[in-house]
């Protein structure tokens, strides 16, 4: 009896499935005059609270204000870079975008087989008559984000502020994409107080949290009381060590200020929604630039609204951060790009 | 007679789990809301629907075909080399270092050097724990499970320190010179030189395992190791050859990985081909064809995972479910005489008829 009910169960299931899907089938729709964007998500894939995550933010935006057929895809892979760029092409994508620095070397072949699709990469430059590569003046952000630390660090009516005037930085790895960070974040901090000293750390990592908080306890230990990372999410360690210590972290890529409430004084964004909604609206007026070079003025990187930390610390100097804006938007300070 | 009867069971003690895995993957597919006749049509077609996908299909074989003999050797002879991630990495890193640095070779012979280096890596880095095991006793699972974090940090700092390409962002070298670049059979698919040297190490290992005294010794070490030693084989050097060959196999497998597919070393390049060998090794049941045929299933599975989810969306994790649910099914001894599902059919079927006879009989009574 028993295995009868088994037997049934199993057949059942199969059957059931079989019906069911040939239903389905007629409620599917594509307009063939519709715009169609697919995104290759970067390692880590969605979910990672940053980079991906707000690429696909982006998108659904586009897809809502600007009617257009979208679709996100996460390869296994490095190496399936090229299959997922042509497989894209040939299945009638109009705009191809790719997070994945690592495709760089593929597009090049790939956009060149496929004219009439348009491609864009981000953060790394890739030649090509059909490719954008978006790339973010992360400088900018980075140096309003030294410029409040210069400011806070001196602030020692704050709890989380000690005597010293050392910050610090942690990176993922030692290179030029994350370098950038680091100078643009010296550079805002003496703007303010060139006696300021900043430490800097890497881990090696952008997917180890543990040395993330490891590193930066190490740098608390040596007086640094706000300490900014650009390491993905070996971060959140970092923002964890902060507030184990009752110190300031600042949050990288996406709003991080809620990790920690508090301990987070900002974040430097990089609006990649923006960036691909902006790819989209262009797209569809066929008007792409071949590059793409984002900074506050585009509003590609900015500091997060400081939901949690606005009202702890002094007016004035949000006023003065105001004011840098401002002056870098003006072109009045030009903040060095030392990839250039 | 009753060999081939056992052959066939093997096979469809194999067959049986990934049809069952299937099945529960089209269900999956069904009840997230996908259409999974149109996603299965693209996982088969995407895999296997044409030249370009079979050759696309194959090349995602490649790799699992060293990885997965390099584990099947290692079991056979009930070695627990679990260390064939690490091997792969610095074979990959081997390759990739030669492949830059030396110039002014012809590319056969600069390929050829390339690929001993890689041979070379994970040979001497199945070495350590070989020699450990075979005149140390340390448990070799523990050794190579462990070794794997250093070879990989390892090329890991390499990548990103000494011999970072300047100016990337990525932890990866420079790119390979030209001519220890591993030729493609075609410019559209991906698939490359490499495919024929796995076959070359398919055919080379399955004639070792069944036509050698090496073979045989492997066999006999794998059942009982006691009486090996007891009959006067030299057990310890036989360990250290049957890791080394490993180790060479899982090396040559990432040097062909930089040389064929990368040409450069990009740091993490591999989504663990060295685990994904072992699930290969344990549904082949450690033999080399059934290694061959589980390398064709996931490449199989991975190749038309990604038109499954680029035409219908299908998010790959859904493939890694069913890799996880045939690994699940395969550990479930199925043809097992207590629990054979062939058996609990025939009687269910027969049970079925038998109640269909009584219930006719019942009818009967009561007209």
């Amino acid at each position: 009896m028993k295995k009868r009910v088994l037997v049934g169960m199993l057949v059942g299931a199969l059957a059931l499935g079989l019906v069911g899907c040939g239903q389905k089938k007629e409620t599917k729709e594509t307009n063939k005059d519709q715009f169609k964007v697919a995104m290759i998500t970067s390692e880590g894939g969605l979910g990672d609270r940053s980079f991906n995550d707000s690429g696909n933010e982006g998108l659904k935006q586009a897809k809502e204000k600007l009617n257009v057929t979208t679709k996100v895809v996460e390869p296994g892979d490095v190496s399936e870079g090229e299959t997922y760029l042509s497989q894209l092409a040939e299945s009638g994508m109009d705009l191809v975008i790719t997070l994945d620095l690592g495709h760089s070397d593929v597009l090049k072949k790939v956009a060149k087989k496929y004219p009439d699709t348009q491609f864009a990469i981000f953060n790394t430059a890739v030649e090509g008559s059909n490719v954008s590569s978006v790339l973010f003046k992360e400088q900018e952000g980075s140096f309003l984000a030294g410029a409040l630390s210069a400011l806070v660090t001196q602030d020692t009516s704050l709890e989380q502020v000690n005597d010293k005037k050392i910050i610090s930085f942690i990176g993922g790895i030692d290179s030029p994409g994350i370098n950038i960070f680091l100078s643009g974040f010296k550079e805002g901090a003496s703007h303010i107080d060139p006696e300021i000293k900043v430490l800097s750390g890497y881990t090696n990592s952008f997917a180890d949290p543990a040395k993330g908080k490891e590193t930066a306890l190490s740098q608390i230990g040596q007086g640094s009381d706000i300490v900014f990372q650009a390491a993905g999410a070996t971060g959140d360690g970092v923002i964890q060590a902060a507030k184990q210590k009752n110190v300031f972290a600042i949050g990288v890529d996406s709003d991080q200020d809620g990790i920690a409430k508090g301990n987070v004084l900002t974040s430097v964004m990089k609006r990649v929604d923006n960036a691909v909604y902006g790819l989209v609206e262009d797209g569809m007026k066929k008007e792409y630039q071949t590059t793409y070079e984002l900074g506050l003025k585009e509003k590609g990187v900015e500091l997060s609204p400081m939901t949690y930390t606005k009202d702890l610390i002094s007016e004035d100097y949000l006023k003065q951060i105001e004011g840098l804006r401002e002056q870098i938007i003006s072109g009045e300070i030009k903040v060095k790009d030392i990839r250039k | 007679m009753e060999l081939n009867k056992w052959r066939i069971q093997m096979v469809m003690k194999s067959l049986l789990p990934i049809f069952l895995a299937l099945m529960i993957g089209y269900i999956l597919i069904f009840i997230s809301g996908y259409n999974a006749n149109e996603a299965f049509t693209y996982l088969f077609m995407g895999a296997l629907g044409g030249k370009k996908q079979i050759m696309n299909t194959l090349f995602a074989a490649t790799p699992l075909i060293f990885t997965g003999l390099a584990t099947a050797i290692s079991f056979k002879a009930g070695l627990y080399n679990m260390g064939a991630e690490g091997q792969l990495y610095l074979g990959a890193f081997a390759a990739a270092y030669l492949g830059f640095s030396l110039q002014g070779l012809s590319p056969g012979m600069h390929i050829t050097i390339c690929l001993l280096g890689g041979a070379l890596a994970g040979f001497v880095f199945a070495l350590i724990p070989a020699v450990i095991k075979a005149y140390l006793q340390v448990d070799e699972m523990v050794s190579t499970l462990m070794l794997n974090y250093v070879a990989i940090l390892y090329t890991t700092y390499l990548a990103s320190y000494p011999f970072r390409a300047p100016g990337s962002s990525n932890a990866e070298t420079i790119n390979i010179l030209p001519t220890a670049v591993l030729p493609r059979f075609v410019s559209e698919s991906q698939l490359h030189v490499g495919f024929l040297l796995a076959l070359v190490a398919f055919v080379i290992i399955y004639i070792m395992l069944n036509k050698t005294i090496l073979g045989y010794e492997i066999t006999a070490l794998g059942k009982n190791q006691h009486f090996t030693e007891y009959v006067g084989m030299n057990v310890a050097k036989k360990i250290v050859i049957v890791m080394t060959i490993s180790g060479i196999l899982a090396g040559l497998g990432g040097a062909i990985e930089t040389l064929g597919t990368h040409g450069k070393f990009v740091s993490g390049f591999s989504p663990d081909y060295g685990w994904t060998g072992l699930t290969i090794a344990l549904i082949g049941k450690f033999n080399p064809i059934g290694v061959l045929a589980g390398a064709f299933l996931f490449g199989i599975l991975k190749n038309g995972g990604s038109s499954m989810e680029i035409m219908v969306g299908v998010p790959r994790s859904l493939i890694s479910i069913i890799e996880g649910l045939i690994v699940l099914f395969m550990t479930v001894d199925m043809l097992n005489k207590r629990f054979s599902l062939g058996t609990k059919i025939k009687q269910a079927i027969q049970s079925l008829g038998s109640s269909k006879g009584s219930q006719n009989n019942l009818k009967q009574e009561v007209n």
